[in-house]
């Protein structure tokens, strides 16, 4: 375990961030081929599976346009400032710091995920990835507006503990991509140990359904003992039906890119005073003033 | 959820306390060495070996070969003859050229020794590691000490070790700053380390 002990640079870092991401979309884009086949076979490939994974790649490219030019160099550079200014202390970068780091920020990843789920604004903007009806590794890349800056209220708390900005993002690159090859319904499932410890893909596909008894469940990065923990898991029994209860029904990636805010923009527009208008946004999705505390089902 | 945010919180506390156990990262070793201290006080005893008992299982310092310069420096003047040390490093143009600048990191240190009586002056040695270099050097070698050490960040705005790791050097007479540089020679990380056998 020595090896764990010796420092690695940050430059070595970025350079593995970099290369696992890049071979990431390869890696995905050869399995959504292999996905497609297997349709194909199973004669359930038309072509609106297709024009949904094109949908899927256009809210990608949208992403990118807002995350990366718009947000990406402030949200470096604000982990960055906190990290230098108002940080514990500064822990070096080696192997344990790092699998620690992974380890922390995927609990991040729950929080933030379920935040995503419960809270309309930030359902709002990932209502986008959960509106397709199709269930298959494009999806993972099918991503909201603000997808790219939730994460990072999450995941500040790690630079303020000492992990260096780049070991914090290295370590969200990974379990974005864990999660990213979940996306699949090629693999049933795996080993009972793996299925009790780790996020699967039969656990995700229970992520993605609308089933009453699949909503709001699953909400694991890498690791599914966060949800047991915490009382948000369930066991994929019964078949999944993918997307949400109000179909988006479009391949327009436009449309479907802001399906979600403009949603939530409509329902804030006809609710009546300011404060419940906030309401609609921070309160659970559904919340309605006439149901105050009681909100109502999230898939709308 | 106010209950699952607080079982979030003790993760993440034992999580990350762990972290520092595992690394012999000095919050942890300084809170040892307080509550160590406290005990030595009771039974009137001097705190030596069992102040830094904690790392002797994680941490080991290999003392490699140091090529570089040597002076003796005057550590009461803010710095300024430390500066003049790490000057005449740079100014070696023949070593620098000799530093295998295409590994992704190369490591520096800067070695303090033979304190007099009140630590206003030292002999320092600063240099490359010898395994940094692409040829033999003619430059001054200096083998720096090995043996299980205490670790301390340097201040992160003056680069300077705190005042504990000074107390530890005159303690146990050695104190080595370790700088690992880019390939621009930039600084990316930086300690001090007190070497006690």
């Amino acid at each position: 375990m020595e090896f764990l002990n010796l420092p690695i640079s940050e430059e070595a870092l970025y350079f593995w961030e970099t290369f696992i991401q890049d071979w990431g979309l390869v890696i995905a884009t050869a399995i959504l081929g292999v996905e497609l086949v297997v349709l194909a076979f199973k004669k359930q490939f038309t072509l609106r599976v297709l024009g949904d994974a094109f949908a899927n790649f256009g809210t990608l490219a949208m992403f990118y346009a807002v995350g990366y030019v718009l947000v990406g160099a402030a949200y470096v550079a604000g982990f960055y400032w906190f990290y230098l200014n108002f940080s514990i202390t500064q822990l070096p970068i080696n192997g344990w710091v790092i699998a620690a780091c992974v380890i922390l920020a995927d609990l991040a990843y729950y929080w933030e995920h379920r935040f995503m789920h419960r809270c309309g604004i930030g359902w709002a903007t990932h209502t986008v990835h959960h509106s397709s009806p199709y269930f298959n590794i494009s999806v993972a890349y099918r991503f909201g507006p603000l997808d790219g800056i939730m994460p990072f209220f999450f995941h500040l708390p790690l630079a303020i503990l000492g992990f260096n900005p780049i070991v914090i993002i290295a370590a969200e690159g990974f379990v974005q991509l864990y999660q990213t090859l979940l996306h699949t319904e090629v693999v049933k499932k795996l080993p009972r140990p793996i299925e009790w410890i780790f996020n699967t893909p039969s656990h995700h596909r229970v992520h993605h359904g609308s089933n009453p008894e699949y909503i709001d469940k699953n909400y694991a990065g890498i690791l599914i003992i966060w949800d047991k923990l915490f009382g948000t898991f369930a066991e994929e029994k019964a078949k999944v039906i993918y997307g949400i209860t109000v179909p988006v029904d479009t391949i327009n990636p436009f449309k479907v890119f802001f399906v979600g805010l403009t949603r939530l923009a409509k329902q804030v527009s006809k609710t009546p005073g300011l404060l419940n208008k906030i309401g609609v946004i921070v309160m659970p999705p559904g919340w309605s003033p006439a149901q105050t505390g009681k909100p109502l089902s999230k898939k709308h | 959820m106010i209950r699952h945010m607080f079982v979030t919180l003790l993760i993440v506390i034992a999580i990350y306390i762990g972290l520092l156990f595992i690394i012999g990262h000095p919050m942890v070793a300084v809170a040892n060495e307080d509550l160590n201290d406290r005990a030595s006080n009771v039974a009137h005893q001097p705190d030596v070996a069992a102040n830094t008992e904690p790392n002797k299982e994680t941490v080991f310092f290999n003392g490699p070969q140091v090529v570089g310069v040597e002076q003796a420096v005057d550590l009461s003047d803010g710095g300024d003859s430390v500066g003049q040390v790490w000057q005449l490093l740079f100014d070696n143009t023949a070593l620098l050229n000799n530093v295998d600048w295409t590994k992704e990191t190369i490591q520096a240190y800067a070695f303090y020794r033979n304190f007099d009586a009140d630590m206003s002056r030292a002999t320092l040695v600063v240099g490359f590691d010898k395994r940094d270099l692409l040829l033999q050097s003619s430059t001054k070698e200096t083998k720096l000490p090995e043996g299980h050490y205490d670790q301390f960040s340097l201040d992160r705005h003056s680069g300077v070790a705190p005042d504990r790791a000074w107390l530890k050097a005159n303690q146990h007479g050695n104190l080595i700053e370790r700088h690992q540089l880019n390939r621009d020679g930039e600084t990316v990380t930086a300690d001090a380390i007190v070497v006690w056998q």
